[in-house]
């Protein structure tokens, strides 16, 4: 062998050796599967999973569970895409719920029916509004896991000052444009206390209003427009109203900011998620307790939010049971009302509001509690659209700002949007 | 004859041999993903699919009908006009204030070339809390001038602009202090001359200094223009990510990573890239035509 051949044969060598498949069954050790999870580094979540994950290797011999962290919600969902794109995704994955039909639709999930029918999985002691954004044609592809939905804060004392009874939070909103004008505080020109804020631009609370006053974002098949109909037209105009004409009502686009709106005092009730809850509890200065949120005709919705677990198809059956039997074992009782305690999340199941682990933290954090039974109450499960950007939300947005931070008219904004999410979902 | 065509070979060979650890990156990071981008803008694929769909000019012949499309343009249009002229501007009038001796005057330096070291989410989190409509600085300034407030980003009408006006703030140090190597390059005895002839203050601005410092400006705006085309992060961080309100902020750039990214359209999205290229190409002929015919090179 030459002086100039032996580089070369080694390279193809250590080449050849780098890519030499490993057989399958070559050990056989525990199924280690991985989980993709959209957290940041650090911080108290993390630290509740890792301490869950933990508990589930140590009990179990026959499975290894790696948990990996992906971001927020959207890097997650852009990885995931990647790595599907690559055919390398993980074995299961926590997603936003809304992001899940797109996966679904596109055949990389495995549904879940048989998984959990031989399982025996109780869906009876899951509340209906967490397993609303379960399914996909019919068919069961995601277990709810990091929950919240919307849920309305009031400052009691600011409404002692109004000379309201103090713990009087409007329940609809006419009776809210009756009193919102006691609640607010003006100095000259400048609102310096609104009777209420939120990020109603957003889809998340929309459509949690637009439930309440009766109707519905987009058809069940996900295929047809509602949000021009006469509910949502009345959602939007009366939100429209109170900003507008009474100026009691503060459409804020930052939604982190609106809680720090909330804790100095500059709006006297606020419309935000129910994870907020121990950022208030931290922070505020003042006696303030949950309420359901203003209703309509329907009475108050709180709209569901946060991820469900789902799994992929390209691993081997063997390692999708196993990381059935994980996500099974994360949502028992004790395992999720442990989450919930941590995180500020929701218990997924119902059982857990009596587990030991909850009512002794109940008894320390009454409040959280109560936020919990409204959630669980008035939850509702959101749209169900393949691609739901594309299909409704640059459209519907877009609108919804023209609205309440424009000048554009309520039904002529919808109508426009309507027809362009028509022609969009109906592709 | 053929020994010093050999060397010749030779020497070219040389030649690649050294540039190879560049090229291998160029081809593999630069000139694939183009070549690559320009196959996509031809294909209709969501990411997912396995299959691309061959659907060839269709992708550009969309963007006629496609009204956002014609709404990003004219706010990256808007966007790059005013933010150009805007820094380029504040710049020179800075670095003429701090090119003649003053008190501090390489702390005042400091203070304006600042905001182009401080990163993009830091900025952002202060300037969202000055834009503020309720409990902002601007605001409060404004009311205590007694001057008429604004929404700010709160806005669709006003959006657009509060990013416009933070981003001329941001420039502005860094044309600062090209313009004023600019300005020390100007030779004293041009202006001795001219003042023993009897021109004033605006004269030397109009017939010394700003010709002499045209090849700064055009390097400035030219530099700016590129940067200003392809603006995003500012408006990915001071809209929260949205390019709202009613997209009102939304830029080329960032109408393309919604495409890619949001609605998994990456056949447009790859046309949308090679618009951007194509009017890029198109600005820059401008700029050198421009600056053929009126930059000084002395």
């Amino acid at each position: 062998m030459s002086r100039r051949t032996l580089p070369a044969v080694l390279l193809v060598l250590v080449a050849g050796l780098t890519f030499w498949p490993t057989p399958a069954t070559a050990q056989r050790g525990p199924v280690a599967i991985t989980v993709w999870f959209p957290l940041p580094t650090g911080g108290p979540l993390k630290e509740a999973m890792d301490d869950l994950v933990g508990r589930f290797n140590g009990a179990r011999t026959d499975i290894k569970v790696s948990l990996e962290l992906t971001g927020d919600y959207w890097q997650n969902y852009q990885k995931l895409q990647t790595a599907i794109v690559a055919g390398n995704p993980p074995d299961a994955a926590m997603m936003e719920l809304m992001q899940i039909p797109e996966f679904a639709g596109a055949g990389v999930l495995v549904p879940l029916d048989d998984l959990a029918r031989q399982a025996d999985f109780n869906f009876g002691d899951v509340a209906k509004a967490l397993l609303g954004n379960s399914y996909w044609n019919g068919k069961l592809y995601a277990i709810p896991w990091q929950r919240s939905t919307t849920m309305m804060y009031y400052n009691i004392d600011a409404f002692k000052q109004a000379g309201l009874p103090e713990f009087s939070p409007p329940p609809t909103w006419d009776e809210l444009r009756r009193i919102g004008p006691k609640l607010v505080v003006r100095q000259g020109d400048q609102v310096m206390r609104y009777a209420i804020e939120g990020n109603f631009n957003h889809d998340w609370l929309f459509e949690g209003l637009v439930y309440s006053f009766g109707g519905k974002v987009v058809s069940d098949d996900g295929k047809k427009a509602l949000f021009n109909e006469a509910p949502a037209v009345r959602a939007l105009t009366t939100l429209r109203d109170l900003a507008k004409k009474d100026r009691i009502l503060y459409v804020n686009p930052n939604f982190a900011q609106i809680v720090e709106n909330f804790v100095a005092g500059r709006s006297a009730m606020i419309v935000h998620s129910s994870f907020a809850l121990a950022l208030i509890t931290n922070n505020a200065r003042f006696r303030w307790s949950v309420a359901p949120i203003p209703g309509g005709p329907a009475g108050p919705v709180h709209n569901a939010g946060g991820g469900n677990f789902v799994l992929f198809a390209r691993t081997t059956p063997e390692r999708q049971r196993a990381a059935w039997e994980f996500i099974k074992w994360m949502t028992s009782p004790a395992n999720t009302a442990f989450y919930s305690m941590r995180s500020g999340y929701l218990p997924v199941r119902t059982s857990a509001m009596t587990n030991p682990v909850l009512t002794d933290y109940f008894r320390k954090y009454p409040m959280a509690k109560k936020s919990i039974e409204i959630s669980l109450q008035y939850g509702r499960g959101r749209m169900v659209v393949q691609n739901v950007e594309k299909g409704v939300r640059q459209f519907l947005v877009p609108a919804l700002e023209a609205v309440l931070l424009g000048n554009a008219d309520p039904q002529q904004a919808l109508n426009d949007a309507a027809a362009k999410a028509n022609a969009e979902l109906g592709k | 004859m053929t020994t010093s065509r050999r060397s010749r070979l030779r020497e070219i060979l040389t030649a690649y041999a050294f540039l190879l650890p560049s090229l291998v990156p160029l081809a593999v990071f630069t000139l694939y993903p183009l070549a690559n981008s320009g196959y996509l803008s031809l294909v209709k694929w969501n990411l997912l699919s396995p299959t691309k769909q061959f659907v060839g000019a269709a992708n550009y012949a969309a963007m006629p009908r496609d009204a956002v499309l014609h709404q990003v343009s004219t706010n990256t249009a808007l966007y790059t006009v005013v933010v150009v002229l805007g820094g380029v501007l504040l710049g020179f009038v800075l670095a003429l204030l701090l090119n003649r001796p003053m008190w501090l005057r390489a702390l005042w330096r400091g203070i304006f070339f600042l905001p182009t070291v401080v990163p993009m989410a830091v900025l952002s989190a202060v300037w969202l809390w000055i834009y503020d409509p309720g409990f902002g600085l601007m605001n409060y300034a404004l009311r205590w001038l007694g001057l008429p407030t604004s929404q700010w980003l709160h806005s669709a009408t006003s959006a657009l602009w509060a990013i416009i006006l933070m981003m001329i703030w941001q420039t502005a140090g860094y044309n600062m202090v090209i313009l004023l190597a600019g300005l020390q390059n100007v030779p004293e005895e041009l202006y001795e001359a001219a003042r023993l002839d009897g021109a004033g203050p605006p004269a030397l601005l109009w017939r010394i200094t700003v010709p002499m410092l045209s090849p700064t400006f055009l390097f400035l705006i030219i530099v700016s223009a590129i940067q200003a085309f392809r603006v995003f992060d500012p408006i990915f961080v001071m809209s929260l990510g949205t390019g709202g309100p009613a997209n009102s902020t939304a830029t080329l750039v960032f109408y393309l990573y919604r495409q890619a990214f949001m609605f998994f359209e990456v056949g447009y999205a790859s046309a949308i890239a090679y618009l951007i290229v194509g009017i890029a190409v198109l600005f820059t002929l401008l700029q050198l035509w421009l600056g053929k015919r009126w930059v000084v090179y002395d």
